[in-house]
């Protein structure tokens, strides 16, 4: 056998041990490409181009986030890696092979995963490139979808970079190589437990600490962000690290003082195992916590930013398609030319309204003199039928106040909360005066063409003023609603270029309007996608790295169990435990950090991230638990072959 | 006086992938008595560990039948045996098999609180048996902290704490020197006397089975013969060695020492 075909055989054989490494390695890669190319793309780099100061300055901190943590993460692998083959190198070593030979072994290894995983990263990456710059033209509804291009300089860069990376492990592999003690490295696993002792002081700090953080999350708003975004960081971080590695020791010490439970079938296993090298548990945990807190906290802002957009698009518009007529101004289309085009698109029209609004004036609501829209209680009510909402009674003297702008994105509902409402009409001396009945949260005519607020008035004092009122006042609304009104970008591009009116005022769509916002949103939208997906990628090797460097000591522990009169179903239950708290104990912690997250989100923008946060936290739990199911499986078939029966 | 272990016409063939079979265990038949103290000696390859696996339930017979304490181990379900193996058995290993995460006294106490013992009943006899066995200093010690000596003698503590119906050893002395194996046998000895336990050991090591009150030899998976004592252990030391020489075979299979 020759040298190369040692360092070959190694890890055709091992493969278990280096197929952990080397996915995560081609893992980490393919993300690296993915990013590297989308961000590459001319297309999208001219997308970048029109972004502000503060929007150039998201994306750097992203890329340095992303490439930082891909690195970091292959890093951490490798020395986890290497960790686990202490023993092997300790026998080697043993058989007399020499410190340098030992170091070619490894260089030959080490370069062998390099390459193979580059090439693997970037073929898988090359294959979801198509898919994902799909999806992305699609959700930036761009003119045409974006080219496929095989990426050759973002190939080159990732290669580079990690070959780059790659030899750095190398050299810091053959640093540790033969520094260490042959009797170190072969009994290299065995009486490192460590004595820990629980402080009080460290552990009300760090309780103080999440608590603070938590309170500060909850309590921040735009004006504050700067300055309270570091120490919430900060602060979290800290809690949870000084969380795990002193309230492990505590609960273990408590439990073991309760006998009577202690002392009771495998609790006894359990608890045990979990004081044993509770330091290193204790820091795996607080790892994934991190990450699990990441993951969950940018897909969430994410799926919350995405809903909270598609919830303001709708709650905007209350139709698809709207048109302003004012005195001197007819409608740009008569509803047959819409109706025609919106055949030749395929969307059928399924409604059409017209609305009479008068333009009045008042101070009661905003505290300075602003506009308000009136119209008509039974316009109001027809409206709402068509919308299949809930109608509203008709009243003889009071009015109904549809607030606009609570639904808005980055507006918080207003405070002022009058009782009666006073207006005023251009042209008109006198004022009048209304008691309002209800107030209604939403957005009835696009916010556009109502100045402000809408008044539904009684439909007798309605029409008293619309006689009174000069015809300058008075505009009307055509809108329209139809089918797919997602899909309908082209069909509101075409009847903009049959009015000859091309982004005119009298004329507007719940899709075109916020196209832009969407646009440039949708950046974020895959930077947070990029984000959550490496960072669970990550947590999740971690998990496993922890669990298959433990196995071959696993496998003697549970072989002694065994022999002593484990059965089976105990062992399992054994195993469910141990594996179970990795899984899930960080997985809570997360998300508990999530949720206040959002919190602060919520308060950012108008949205209710808390809810989509808590989605998101189901979601990924479901899917945690799936890989829990996997990973206790493949666990406990590699422990069960071990024992004989 | 009572039989607690009765074997009768064992047989264990093993067969390989090809059509190759080997016999490891021929027609052997055994018994012992309440509070006896049985060794089992033969050349390595003689398929003394495969009698011992099976006494221990951890392999099944080709052919026979087993009887520990009255029950039958041969016709229990996975779940059944692991409560049997827990309840009526004890083993001692060659390489301890202590858990490294648990201290000394918890290994002890394994059995009784997997079977769910109140805890005071497990305080009373943790005590009990440490002090028999000398190790009554080193409960709250964690394994890598004792000797091979101490080591062994947990695990005999671990072994009969819950009071087995036969307690078996597997080349018990095998991973200690001289001056350990005397401590560990001693200890064992004296819990035989005292406590009336049964012990069944396996070795190849004439100064271990001269502990022994009876020697069965086994040569190519049949029973060869069987020694008893008198009164005096040099005698019967002399009395082994001369049968080993009879028996022939390669006893040189005493296993290194082991780096951890």
């Amino acid at each position: 056998m020759t040298f190369r075909a040692l360092a070959f055989r190694n890890i055709s054989s091992n493969w278990h041990r280096y197929s952990a490494y080397f996915l995560s390695c081609a893992f980490s890669v393919t993300i690296f490409f993915l990013y590297a190319s989308y961000m590459y793309h001319p297309e999208l780099v001219k997308i970048q181009g029109q972004l502000g100061d503060i929007g150039k300055g998201i994306i750097a901190t992203c890329s340095v986030l992303i490439f930082g943590i891909s690195f970091f993460f292959v890093l951490y692998s490798s020395s986890g890696f290497i960790r686990s083959r202490q023993k092997e190198v300790g026998l080697f070593s043993l058989f007399g092979m020499s410190k340098w030979q030992l170091r070619l072994m490894f260089v030959y290894e080490n370069l062998f995963i390099a390459v193979a995983s580059i090439a693997v990263g970037i073929g898988t990456g090359t294959i979801l490139l198509k898919l994902f710059l799909m999806s992305m033209s699609y959700y930036m509804i761009l003119e045409s979808p974006l080219p496929f291009y095989f990426p050759i300089d973002a190939a080159i860069f990732t290669a580079v970079a990690y070959m780059a990376l790659f030899g750095l492990i190398t050299l810091w592999t053959l640093r540790k190589v033969g520094k260490k003690e042959l009797v170190e490295l072969i009994r290299s696993e065995k009486g490192n437990d460590q004595k820990l002792r629980f402080s009080w002081l460290l552990g009300i700090l760090a309780i103080a600490s999440l608590v603070y953080s938590y309170y500060l999350a909850w309590h921040t708003h735009w004006e504050h962000l700067e300055s309270k975004m570091l120490p919430i960081f900060v602060l979290a971080i800290a809690g949870t690290y000084f969380l795990y590695t002193q309230f492990s020791i505590l609960i273990v010490q408590l439990l073991k003082l309760n006998r009577r439970w202690y002392y009771n079938g495998t609790n006894l296993l359990n608890i045990s195992r979990a004081a044993h090298r509770v330091k290193e548990n204790a820091r795996v945990l607080f790892n994934i916590s991190i990450l699990v807190a990441v993951v969950l906290t940018s897909s969430a802002s994410v799926y919350a930013l995405d809903r909270s957009m598609y919830q303001f698009s709708r709650a905007s518009h209350s139709f698809a398609f709207s048109m302003l007529e004012v005195h001197d101004k007819p409608f740009l289309l008569t509803i047959d030319q819409v109706k025609t085009v919106a055949e030749q698109y395929k969307h059928q029209i399924t409604a059409v309204e017209t609305l009479k609004m008068i333009d009045a004036e008042s101070s009661s609501i905003y505290g300075y003199l602003g506009s308000v829209s009136l119209i008509r209680q039974s316009d109001l009510n027809r409206l709402y039928a068509t919308l299949g909402k809930q109608t509203v009674e008709p009243l003889d003297e009071d009015v109904y106040w549809i607030d606009q702008r609570v639904a808005e994105l980055f507006q918080v509902g207003r405070k002022i909360n009058p009782e009666t409402i006073e207006i005023k009409l251009k042209g008109l001396d006198e004022s009048l005066e209304f008691k309002i009945k209800q107030k209604i949260d939403s957005t009835l005519i696009p916010s556009r063409y109502a100045g402000g607020d809408v008044l539904a008035l009684p439909d007798r004092q309605w029409e008293q003023l619309y006689k009174q009122a000069s015809p300058k006042l008075i505009s009307n609304v055509m809108m329209v609603d139809w089918t797919d009104w997602e899909q309908s970008y082209w069909l509101v591009k075409e009847l903009e270029r049959l009015a000859d009116a091309p982004s005119s005022y009298y004329m507007t769509s719940r899709i075109t309007d916020n196209y832009e916002v969407q646009q440039t949103s949708s950046l974020g939208f895959f930077i947070g996608i990029f984000i959550s997906l490496l960072f669970f990628v990550a947590s999740g090797s971690i998990i496993y790295f922890k669990m298959f460097n433990d196995l071959q000591e696993d496998k003697s522990y549970y072989q002694s169990l065994v022999r002593i009169g484990l059965s089976i179903q105990e062992i399992k239950r054994v195993v469910n435990v141990q594996v179970g708290i990795i899984f899930f104990l960080p997985c809570m912690i997360g998300s508990l950090h999530t949720m206040f997250a959002m919190k602060t989100l919520s308060n950012l923008m108008n949205v209710d991230a808390m809810n989509y946060g808590f989605t998101i936290v189901l979601i990924f739990i479901v899917m945690q638990t799936l890989y829990f199911w996997a990973s206790r499986r493949a666990y406990l078939r590699v422990i069960l072959q071990g024992i004989t029966r | 006086m009572t039989t607690v272990l009765k074997v009768e016409q064992i047989t264990k063939i093993y067969a390989s992938r090809g059509k190759m079979t080997y016999t490891a265990l021929n027609d052997v038949n055994l018994q012992a008595e309440q509070g006896e103290f049985v060794g089992i000696m033969g050349p390595s390859g003689s398929g003394k560990t495969t009698l011992l696996n099976i006494l221990a339930t951890i392999d099944k017979p080709t052919a026979g039948r087993i009887s520990i304490n009255g029950h039958n181990p041969l016709k229990m379900s996975n779940n059944d045996l692991s409560r049997f193996r827990r309840r009526e058995l004890g083993y001692v290993f060659q390489d301890f098999n202590l858990i490294d995460s648990l201290s000394i006294k918890e290994n002890i106490i394994l059995p009784l609180a997997l079977d769910k013992v109140s805890s005071s009943e497990i305080e009373r006899r943790v005590q009990f048996v440490a002090t028999r066995l000398g190790i009554e200093d080193i409960l709250d010690k964690r394994t890598y902290e004792i000797s091979g000596g101490q080591k062994q003698r947990t695990a005999i503590a671990r072994a009969v704490i819950h009071e087995p119906s036969v307690l078996l050893a597997d080349e018990l002395t095998g991973n200690l020197d001289s001056r350990a194996a005397k401590s560990v046998m001693d200890a064992l000895e004296q819990l035989n006397t005292e406590l009336g336990t049964t012990v069944l050991v396996v070795t190849h090591d004439p100064f271990t089975a001269s502990y022994c009150k009876r020697i069965l030899f086994i040569k190519d998976g049949k029973l060869f013969t069987e020694i008893r004592r008198g009164s005096n252990r040099p005698a019967f030391f002399q009395q082994i060695l001369d049968t080993l020489s009879l028996l022939g075979g390669n006893f040189d299979d005493v296993p290194s020492t082991r780096l951890s």
